[in-house]
């Protein structure tokens, strides 16, 4: 019945109807029909045997401890991603008060030097020696000085007055350079 | 009734897990580590890489259980993490048993239909894989199917369907 080089229309119907998919008016008739067509019946007969041979492929489940380290391995991978960010922050805070520490005090330091040390005592040779001695200025600071140094005179500002004004403005430049304005 | 129990009990470890419970994902592992295995392990076939497809199926889970929005089942988000797993993985080699087909004792036949299972599985597109392993195995309805895979229930009938058919040709030689 309908066959066709060993097709059927029905045959499609053998996995709905395996799989309890057909309702009981179709269930009855598909089952009349089977009676009677070979090849639904060779098709029923095969998907049956591909059923019964997925069924007999059956899965080892592993042994416990396998599902315990798995479990541990889990929370350790977790806590692996997790982990970079409390250290990034726990390493990176303290780092990052450390550096701002560092740069105020060496900022305090280079401006304490410049404080404490005015142009006008160091025109004064003993002021000068000292400070050259005690490190608080060092060479290049002199060899600057030394540059400075032919336009003092022992009244600063007599000094100043004598040069002339392409010399004042140089001179004005030079210290502005070096150290600023607030001791001009 | 069972699955009902099941999604109520899931609900509420869900939200103990959220509120800090850490204990709740265990049971949650524990509940459903043979089922994801299975799956995995049927959708593989071997056990190295099943143990590693679960291993990444739960952290994913882990990691985003806090985030989940309960709009659906517990177990299906956790099914769908599984296929997707699954779907996405790439297979690494593995040495292929060697199988003297000359010395057809039940030993050894029975190890030969093992392999030609293997074969036909590892032939089948993985969401027919999907689908046919999720109704064979699990048990689940087509509308079910559908939801985890995020398919419809029709897709996820004609996924199965293929499934089968392409198993039958595969497997001829042992029907």
């Amino acid at each position: 019945m309908n066959k066709k080089n060993n097709k059927c229309q029905f045959q499609e119907r053998v996995i709905d109807y395996i799989e309890g998919l057909l309702d009981a008016q179709h269930k009855s008739i598909f089952e009349a029909h089977l009676k009677e067509c070979e090849v639904c019946q060779k098709e029923l007969s095969a998907i049956k045997k591909i059923y019964a041979m997925m069924d007999n492929d059956e899965v080892v489940i592993p042994a416990e401890e396998v599902f315990v380290k798995m479990k541990n391995r889990v929370r350790q991978q977790e806590i692996v991603l997790k982990r970079p960010l409390w250290k990034i922050w726990s390493i990176l805070i303290p780092a990052l008060g450390v550096l701002v520490f560092v740069l105020l005090f060496n900022r305090q330091k280079e401006q304490s030097l410049e404080i404490s040390v005015p142009i006008f005592s160091l025109s004064q040779d003993k002021y000068f020696n000292v400070l050259l001695l005690e490190r608080i200025i060092d060479n290049n600071i002199v060899s600057q000085f030394n540059i400075l140094e032919e336009y003092f005179t022992e009244d600063v500002e007599q000094g100043l007055k004598d040069l002339t004004t392409d010399e004042q403005q140089k001179f004005i430049e030079i210290i502005t350079e070096k150290y600023g304005e607030k001791y001009l | 009734m069972r699955q009902n129990i099941m999604n109520d009990e899931d609900l509420l470890l869900v939200r103990r897990y959220k509120n800090g419970d850490e204990k709740a994902f265990d049971s949650l592992f524990e509940m459903y580590k043979h089922p994801v295995y299975s799956i995995c392990y049927r959708y593989v076939r071997n056990e190295a890489d099943a143990q590693e497809l679960m291993l990444e199926v739960f952290t994913k889970v882990y990691r985003n259980l806090r985030r989940f929005n309960e709009r659906s089942k517990f177990f299906t988000w956790l099914y769908r993490i599984t296929i997707n797993t699954c779907i996405s993985f790439k297979r690494k080699s593995h040495e292929e048993l060697e199988i003297d087909s000359s010395i057809p004792n039940p030993e050894e036949r029975n190890l030969m239909l093992k392999k030609a299972i293997d074969d036909a599985l590892a032939k089948l597109p993985g969401r027919q894989k999907m689908a046919f392993i999720l109704r064979h195995y699990e048990g689940y309805t087509f509308d079910e199917i559908g939801e985890i895979m995020g398919i419809s229930s029709g897709a996820a009938k004609a996924n199965h369907f293929q499934a089968i058919r392409k198993l039958r040709i595969l497997l001829k030689d042992w029907i």
